[in-house]
């Protein structure tokens, strides 16, 4: 029987990764990354936290997210590769040059 | 008392390799090697989803997220050419907003649960999990199908472009 506090405390930590990858780095497919490591943080935060109120409704809520960030994570590569075609480039301070 | 500390020890472990995984995504230089530690991650998720009780979404986990979520985003790195992964010098600033969001986070959790309650693995009847989703969440259904749909179009365009070059 593992506390929940642990759970919610272990998500916060990959919250926090999460934020630092994000806002440290300028490459375009690593700040896509980050974004994945705090989504796998906040299904952690909603699966733990469901345990104690509602299970199947947090798990139909579960596989829905997962499969939207499939097609989420599907729609921004394609929008970085058409990036990387026009301006050679996955810097996000050249998407100046993207706009038009 | 084994089962107990068997669950123990492999919260322990995959908590560990969570961890570390996040790391190493966010700290690796090679967009690859982060891509497969990101994998790492998504399967460590898994564990933590099976030892709360939710197998059917651990499983889903397993299979939609690391088995094509991945390895699109690795198959996507492999057609770009190597990038340089630049950091932003100020590193600082964003440390201490993620230990700040952290420290909040830590204490509403705190306040709220506050060591009361304990995760016990639960029983996800899958028989109503499939009902509910197909009476109830009819339209969310419909939506991801959309958005898949969406993504499949993609693909297929990006694909005869690279065809046409």
């Amino acid at each position: 029987m593992i506390p929940l506090f642990l759970y919610l405390f272990l998500s916060s930590i990959l919250l926090a990764i999460g934020i630092i990858g994000l806002t440290i780095n300028r490459n375009i497919i690593k700040m896509l990354l980050s974004l994945e490591i705090m989504f796998n943080s906040s299904l952690l935060f909603l699966l733990s936290l469901s345990t104690i109120s509602n299970p199947i409704g947090g798990s139909l809520i579960a596989i829905l997210a997962i499969t939207l960030a499939g097609a989420e994570v599907g729609v921004l590569v394609s929008i970085l590769i058409m990036m990387f075609r026009v301006i050679g480039d996955v810097d996000v301070f050249k998407i100046k040059k993207f706009r038009g | 008392m084994y089962i107990e500390m068997f669950e123990i020890i492999t919260f322990i472990s995959a908590s560990i390799l969570a961890i570390s995984s996040a790391v190493m995504v966010v700290k690796t230089r090679s967009l690859i090697y982060s891509a497969l530690f990101l994998g790492m991650l998504g399967v460590s998720m898994a564990i933590f989803f099976a030892l709360m009780g939710y197998q059917i979404v651990s499983l889903f986990q397993i299979i939609v997220y690391v088995g094509a979520t991945v390895t699109f985003i690795i198959f996507s790195i492999v057609m770009l050419r190597e990038t340089y992964v630049v950091e932003v010098s100020s590193k600082i600033l964003s440390i201490s907003t993620a230990t700040l969001i952290l420290l909040m986070f830590t204490a509403i959790i705190f306040y709220t649960t506050g060591g009361v309650y304990s995760s016990t693995p639960i029983n996800v009847p899958y028989d109503k999990v499939t009902e509910l989703l197909m009476e109830n969440y009819t339209l969310p259904l419909i939506i991801v199908v959309f958005a898949l749909i969406t993504t499949l179009i993609e693909g297929i365009i990006i694909a005869r472009k690279e065809v046409g070059k």
